[in-house]
């Protein structure tokens, strides 16, 4: 039920954008984490972050790797 | 494999500001929320510039300073980072990210190394180049370093300082505009007419190359140095 109210519905994180900056992980500590490569992944807690916490994540990044998808699969805009 | 520094976030006093040519500006911290920050020569801070916006910018000072950190930037441009960086005065508080990033030293140097910076590209090989001297080696160590013109020197003094006490580290400075009819550097600090990518050498045989700057001269210089037998396994880049 909670689920269906959420905005984001996804989240993906371009490898070749990604600076391994880490600004996401302290922005949602559930939702990222740095791979063995320093890259940025999406951690399958991420729904224990809220969408304010995932959207300043995903605005946050230096490099603009991150996109997040609505329930309608579609792209929400950051800005 | 490095143990690399798990990135935190950095709250820190602003300690210096200085600018460092027309365009440069140097600014130090000092840590406010931690005793000390360990990181890899070469790793960058993510500096919160306004609410949910971060800009990225390399370390340049030395590994061995655990309680401060500097950071060179171009500042002269109306961006959110500039003109945050711009906006700072003495002891004004700031927020970062880090210490982040891959772009290190091997562990072990088995070979020759070349540098090849434009600009403010030079930051994370300052550190670099600390490391390396206190490292001893035999190896080569060989700066490009990419300028217009004087204007746009800085760390010429730490330049030749480093080459003064670093018997294998040689450093050119080369000006794809001007170049000045008096340059101060000294016989291992020189100054060569052109840009960067006239003067690297092409070593197949084991030899690394680290670039950072301006995005145009990375590319042509990946793209010189694998149409020359460079493996690109060899050749790093900082992505930002």
């Amino acid at each position: 039920m909670q689920e269906q109210t959420r905005l984001v519905k996804s989240i993906f994180v371009n490898p070749s954008k990604c600076i391994g900056a880490a600004t996401c992980l302290a922005m949602a500590p559930k939702a990222f984490d740095l791979n063995k490569e320093g890259i940025s992944e999406v951690l399958p807690t991420y729904l224990e972050n809220s969408d304010d916490e995932l959207i300043r994540a995903a605005k946050g990044c230096p490099s603009h790797a991150i996109v997040l998808l609505g329930q309608d699969n579609k792209e929400i805009p950051l800005d | 494999m490095h143990n690399f520094p798990r990135p935190q976030i950095i709250k820190a006093s602003v300690t210096l500001k200085e600018f460092l040519n027309p365009r440069v500006l140097k600014l130090n911290f000092t840590y406010t929320n931690t005793d000390e920050i360990v990181f890899l020569p070469g790793q960058f801070v993510s500096i919160k510039v306004a609410e949910s916006k971060y800009r990225s910018y390399s370390i340049c000072s030395s590994p061995i300073d655990t309680k401060n950190l500097s950071i060179v930037a171009a500042v002269t441009h109306d961006g959110i980072g500039a003109n945050y960086l711009r906006s700072l005065d003495l002891r004004d508080q700031v927020e970062m990210i880090g210490p982040s990033g891959r772009f290190v030293l091997p562990q072990q140097l088995e070979n020759d190394l070349f540098f090849v910076a434009t600009g403010t590209g030079i930051a994370p090989f300052m550190p670099m180049l600390e490391q390396l001297n206190l490292m001893s080696s035999n190896f080569t160590i060989k700066l490009l370093f990419g300028v217009r013109d004087e204007n746009e020197l800085f760390f010429m003094e730490e330049l030749k300082a480093l080459a003064t006490r670093f018997p294998n580290f040689e450093c050119f400075v080369c000006f794809s505009q001007n170049i000045p009819d008096k340059f101060e550097g000294n016989e291992k600090v020189l100054a060569k007419k052109g840009r960067v990518t006239e003067y690297i050498d092409y070593q197949t045989e084991g030899s690394q190359y680290f670039l950072c700057g301006n995005r145009f001269m990375i590319e042509e210089v990946m793209n010189k140095l694998t149409s020359n037998g460079v493996d690109s396994t060899r050749v790093y880049h900082e992505k930002f």
